[in-house]
């Protein structure tokens, strides 16, 4: 009788246990909506951007939370300025709100809500992003410092024509460092059009960006004077720009040829905060549960950069003469003339030419 | 201080010798007296007898023989004595040996079978060997005890019986990892006969790499383990292997839906009735088919599958001189390889072998057990989310061992070597190939005694373990001690300081890791902790254990242990890195620069055991309350194995004709896991170019905002797994097994990972039935 009860007893528990709750709390009870936000100070060019973004805390598939065009979307009531300090002082520069059309993707809104303004960042100021919620009283901040522009050796004179056929003197960006910024980015841009069986021309313009160079210890900033730290130099073996070509300029239907109208070179730097967000962003890109953010009572980061800019590179004869050649480029049907505007007499000027072929970054208008 | 320290360490060591010598004298020196030791082996098989009694007639001189089957009887009375022996399953041997003045006898000692069941002489010699020892951290398994626990297929597995003990933590069926009493898996060491193993189980959670017919002794040491072992700072497994029989060819096949084995056995010289001299083999595989059969029999499998294969070899060939004196040869190969398609690759292997000598030269009384193992474990990992990597550890292993056996004294001092390399080779995030190729030695000097008084029992000892690519000595003081409070009941109290320097590649915070690779003696990491400068980068940890321990003489066994790990100094790889690491530099805390960092840690609790046999029926119940954590520079955090509450239920009935029928049970329960919620999604802005500027038309990344780190639990663990199986049994020790088993039977929905994105659970494995049949001949 004793063991049967016991039996029994087993038995119930085994029938029990599989009753136990079994669901898992993905989420932290604490959880709360949390500002995201994006913004860099660009000394080179006045125009300042910030994006400013929620997150989302709702414990639903995450397929329907981005076809929610409102689950990330902050209030339109907020209030954003830069406040430019010195010393004790600081002027404000409030932000406008703007909505840019949004590219197609996973998130659903159609809208980027952006906050820009003017302002030329001085070297001698620090500039804190404030973003005030008058709904709750929400205060998001974050100070930085501007980085000054760094300075490009070379290539520095356009609408000449650089050797990039010898390798025995490689095409070479050589730039220096300057106070505050912590990283580099080398970019190396191909403009050229396409011209389409149907008649058809398209500019375009294709982007590499060089791997990240990292600076521990730049030189000192000094109100008077810009010092000038380590050189920097990027050589572009033919071979290289060859397989640069290759990789950026994608396959295309009815494609009858493609013409190359220059090269384009930048180099940008940034702050350490921009360099922390890089170096994560590269590095743990796999299984880290690691990002970095600069912002109080908020998420994303507020960053210091600027650039300097060479365009108008052309390349030698021999480089396009070889440019069908090469099995890795022959495949993209570049001639080997050079692309010339027929209302451009001999070598045009920097800013007429440009002003002929659409900026890709131009195309679009905010509405 | 570093000074002093050392002038200690050579202190202990000059005292140590000096009394080694004072007692081989007083012993050896005797006027009246002679002395007897020997060897004590199985007639049938050639085994050696451990926990067996000799005595001399008439007189209160006697000895236990250890695991080495030999004993030592100082002052034995000068002329002719008869030595008695005696051990429970066998019949009583005498012998006349003659004693003569001042002089070493040695005689060789074969006992016969007596036709008693074998499972009441096994847990009459582990009470024997109870009441010898310092039973605190420690845990014995044989082929016999493992044999109780249910596993899948057909044959138990060491995997399996593991999980089973209180303190040890397995994360999961699928790529789970071992972590006993706080540690990490690696800071588990495990020796296979003397040789480093650095994997010791399959990708698939419930196969380890040993074939436990193979097996002669498993012992776990779960916290504050004897000088005898170091190397690591949280537990040891020491796996000893069985010889071949060495009077008849024997083997064992089984298959099941799971995989196949073959043991294959037998002398190759024979060991007769007159001769102890002989050469025996001992051949084992095993091998999965389950990648095959399971998408027939388990349809209803998730798409994960089960895709793992395995393969592993162990052969080993054993001389016995005539004087008892054992010389063995081994080599082993397992390999092991995951493929879950589109995703998760892995392949690995282990290849290794050495050989030993247990040697008592003639006119001494001391045994001598000398080895010398090499192995290499390789493996590769292929994740698309990630980029290959691969890592190797090269392994050599080589002691000299002392034992010197006194009535109520034993010492037993070693000199071992260590040689260790390790090579981790990855895709860096910028796309280099980086190999990181390391070599370490350690030299070890160690003395471990143990004192018998009618009360007590103490073991003291010290590890002395230099760290010659740190130049670092590391004395490490141990001690057990036992006090009888009755004749069943003692209480037990262990300490000990321990370290490495071996650190793995993947953090602790990884849940489910199918791939583990190895430094040795890392540099990359901190130079300040805390604000402190740390010389040494080894990692150290200190133990202490206290239990209460009942043995009566009807086999039951119960057992209460509490203990606390202090892991002051571990190295872990860093995850709050966000600087590249280019030495110590003040304007960067070093803790966001180095590729590695140290954490402190505790992990402390209370296990409780009740283990019963009779002939019929025997029962396990294992509990454990645990808490572990962790803390860096950073963060205070439990880490991802910190299971608080632990138990499990072995149950093993047999009936019907001749005992044929067994049925055995296990249910494990245990509250959840640790995991790191979510605190929220959010678009994660990116510009397409790769530059720095506000692209104001842009999509961003969906990305997720963690909560604290392992803030969260998961739901609680628990499954029964059931077995049923009838033996035949033929003429001349043939017989054959079917046995059917199934695995969490009430299918159980154990969580194995949860995917954050699509919020799509993938569980542990569902149930399970197999069947399979094994065949001894």
């Amino acid at each position: 009788m004793k063991i049967r009860t016991n039996i029994f007893k087993w038995l119930t528990l085994i029938i029990l246990l599989p009753a136990c709750n079994n669901d898992i709390d993905l989420f932290n009870p604490d959880q709360h909506k949390t500002y995201v936000v994006f913004g860099l100070l660009n000394s080179t060019d006045p125009l300042q951007q910030v994006k400013i973004r929620m997150t989302s805390v709702t414990d639903a598939a995450i397929g329907e939370l981005m076809d929610d065009s409102t689950e990330f979307s902050a209030t339109p009531a907020l209030q954003v300025f830069i406040q430019e300090w010195q010393k004790d002082n600081y002027a404000v520069f409030p932000l406008e709100r703007v909505l840019y059309p949004k590219e197609p993707g996973i998130f659903f809104n159609t809208r980027n809500d952006i906050y820009q303004t003017e302002i030329a960042p001085s070297p001698d100021m620090a500039y804190k992003l404030m973003i005030i919620n008058p709904e709750n009283g929400d205060l998001v901040t974050s100070k930085i410092f501007p980085v000054q522009t760094p300075k490009l050796g070379a290539p520095n004179w356009p609408w000449i024509r650089y050797n990039f056929s010898n390798d025995g003197d490689p095409f070479n960006i050589r730039f220096y460092e300057v106070p505050r910024a912590h990283v580099y980015l080398v970019q190396f841009c191909i403009r050229y059009i396409e011209v389409y069986e149907n008649g058809d021309t398209l500019f375009q313009r294709g982007s590499f960006v060089h791997w990240p160079r990292y600076v521990d210890d730049p030189p000192e900033y000094s109100p008077k004077h810009l010092n000038l730290g380590n050189e920097h130099n990027q050589h572009m073996p033919k071979g290289f720009t060859y397989n640069v070509f290759d990789s950026i300029i994608p396959d295309r239907q009815n494609l009858s040829y493609r013409q190359l109208i220059c090269f384009e070179v930048a180099v940008w730097g940034g702050d350490q905060n921009l360099r922390n967000y890089v170096e994560l962003g590269i590095k743990f890109s796999d299984n880290r549960k690691q990002s970095f953010t600069n912002i109080v009572n908020g998420i994303g980061f507020f960053g210091a950069c600027s650039h300097v800019d060479c365009t108008g590179i052309l390349p030698d004869r021999d480089f396009m003469d070889s440019l069908p050649l090469y099995s890795r480029t022959a495949r993209l049907k570049f001639r080997t003339e050079l692309y010339r505007p027929d209302e451009l007499p001999g070598l045009p000027s920097r800013d007429n030419f440009f002003s002929l072929i659409p900026d890709i970054r131009n195309e679009k208008q905010p509405e | 201080m570093k000074s002093s320290r050392n002038k200690y360490c050579l202190l202990i060591l000059l005292l140590a010798f000096r009394f080694l010598t004072l007692i081989s004298q007083t012993e050896t020196t005797g006027e009246t007296w002679g002395e007897i030791k020997g060897y004590i082996y199985e007639n049938e098989t050639g085994y050696v007898i451990p926990i067996a009694s000799v005595g001399i007639a008439g007189t209160t001189q006697g000895a236990i023989s250890n695991e080495y089957g030999f004993f030592v009887i100082r002052k034995v009375p000068v002329g002719s004595q008869i030595l008695v022996v005696r051990c429970i399953g066998y019949e009583e041997y005498r012998q006349t040996v003659n004693v003569q003045m001042a002089q070493l006898e040695s005689v060789v000692i074969k006992l016969t079978k007596r036709t008693v069941e074998l499972k009441e002489a096994v847990i009459s010699g582990d009470r024997r060997r109870w009441e010898r020892m310092t039973p605190v951290g420690t845990q014995r398994m044989t082929a016999e005890s493992m044999s109780r626990t249910p596993t899948l297929g057909v044959q138990s597995d060491l995997a399996q019986v593991l999980q089973t003990l209180p303190g040890v933590i397995f994360s999961g069926d699928r790529g789970g990892q071992l972590y006993v009493r706080g540690g990490a898996p690696i800071h588990n060491k495990v020796l296979l006969d003397g040789m480093t193993v650095i994997n010791p189980f399959h990708s698939i959670g419930f196969m380890s790499v040993f074939d436990t017919e193979v097996l002669q002794s498993v012992d776990v040491y779960s916290a504050a383990y004897g000088a005898q072992y170091g190397g690591r700072v949280s537990s040891i497994m020491d796996i000893r292997t069985r010889p071949g029989n060495r009077s008849v060819m024997r083997g064992t096949a089984s298959q099941s839906n799971i995989g196949f084995g073959l043991l294959l056995e037998g002398p190759l010289k024979k060991m007769t009735d007159s001769t102890l001299g002989s050469i025996s083999y001992i051949l084992s595989t095993k091998g999965s088919i389950v990648q095959s059969t399971a998408p027939v029999i388990y349809p209803w499998l998730d798409s994960l599958g089960l895709p793992y294969r395995y393969n592993d070899f162990y052969g080993k060939v054993s001389f016995m001189e005539k004087n008892g004196n054992l010389f063995d040869v081994f080599g082993l190969h397992y390999t092991d390889a995951v493929n879950y398609k589109s995703a998760i690759r892995s392949n690995w292997s282990t290849t290794g072998g050495g050989f030993g000598f247990v040697i008592s030269p003639t006119q001494s009384n001391t045994l001598f057990v000398n080895r010398l193992a090499m192995s290499r474990y390789a493996a590769d990992f292929d994740d698309p989310s990630t980029k290959p990597k691969s890592t190797i550890y090269d392994n050599l292993d080589m002691s000299i061992k002392g034992i010197h056996m006194h009535n109520r004294f034993e010492l037993v001092w070693a000199a071992e070597f260590s040689a260790i390399h390790t090579r981790y080779s990855y895709i860096r995030y910028d796309g280099m190939h980086i190999t990181d190729d390391l070599y370490t030695s350690d030299a070890i000097v160690l003395f471990q005694g143990k004192i018998l008084w009618p009360k007590w029992i103490l073991e003291p000892g010290i590890h002395l373990r230099i760290y010659s690519a740190i130049f670092n000595l590391m004395p490490e003081p141990r001690i057990k001690a036992r006090y009888n409070i009755s004749d069943n009941l003692s209480l037990n109290l262990a300490a000990g300081l321990y370290s490495q320097n071996l650190t793995a590649t993947t953090a602790e915070q990884d849940v489910v890791s199918v791939f583990q690779g190895y430094n040795t003696g890392v540099e990359s990491v901190q130079d300040y902790f805390r604000g402190s400068r740390i010389y040494k980068p080894t990692q150290q940890a200190w133990h202490a254990v206290a239990g209460l321990s009942w043995f009566d003489k009807h086999n039951l066994k119960l057992s209460v242990e509490t203990y606390v790990k202090d892991f002051y100094r571990l190295i872990n790889n860093n995850p709050h890195q966000i600087y590249t690491y280019l030495g110590y530099d003040p304007n960067y805390p070093e803790y966001l620069s180095s590729p590695y960092i140290y954490e402190t840690g505790w992990s402390y609790g209370i296990d409780f055991l009740l283990d019963y046999s009779e002939t019929n029926w025997s029962v396990w119940a294992a509990y454990s309350y645990a808490y572990v954590i962790r803390e860096d520079e950073f963060v205070k955090y439990v880490p991802h194995f910190d299971r608080r509450h632990n138990l499990n239920l072995l149950g093993n009935y047999r009936f019907g004709k001749d005992r044929g029928w067994t049925v055995k049970g296990r249910f494990q329960i245990g509250s959840g896991f640790p995991f790191t919620q979510n605190a929220g999604f959010y678009e994660e802005f990116k510009n397409e170019d790769g530059t720095f500027w506000v692209d104001p038309y842009g999509q961003g990344n969906l990305a997720i905002l963690y909560g604290p780190i392992n803030g969260g639990r998961l739901p609680a663990y628990h499954r029964l797994d059931l077995s049923l199986s009838r033996i035949w049994k033929f003429m001349a020790g043939r017989q054959l097994e079917l046995a059917v088993s199934v695995l969490n039977l009430y299918n159980r929905q154990n969580v194995f990972y949860f995917d954050r994105i699509t919020q799509t659970r993938v569980n542990q494995l569902p149930i399970m039935p197999s069947f399979g049949a094994v065949l001894k001949f």
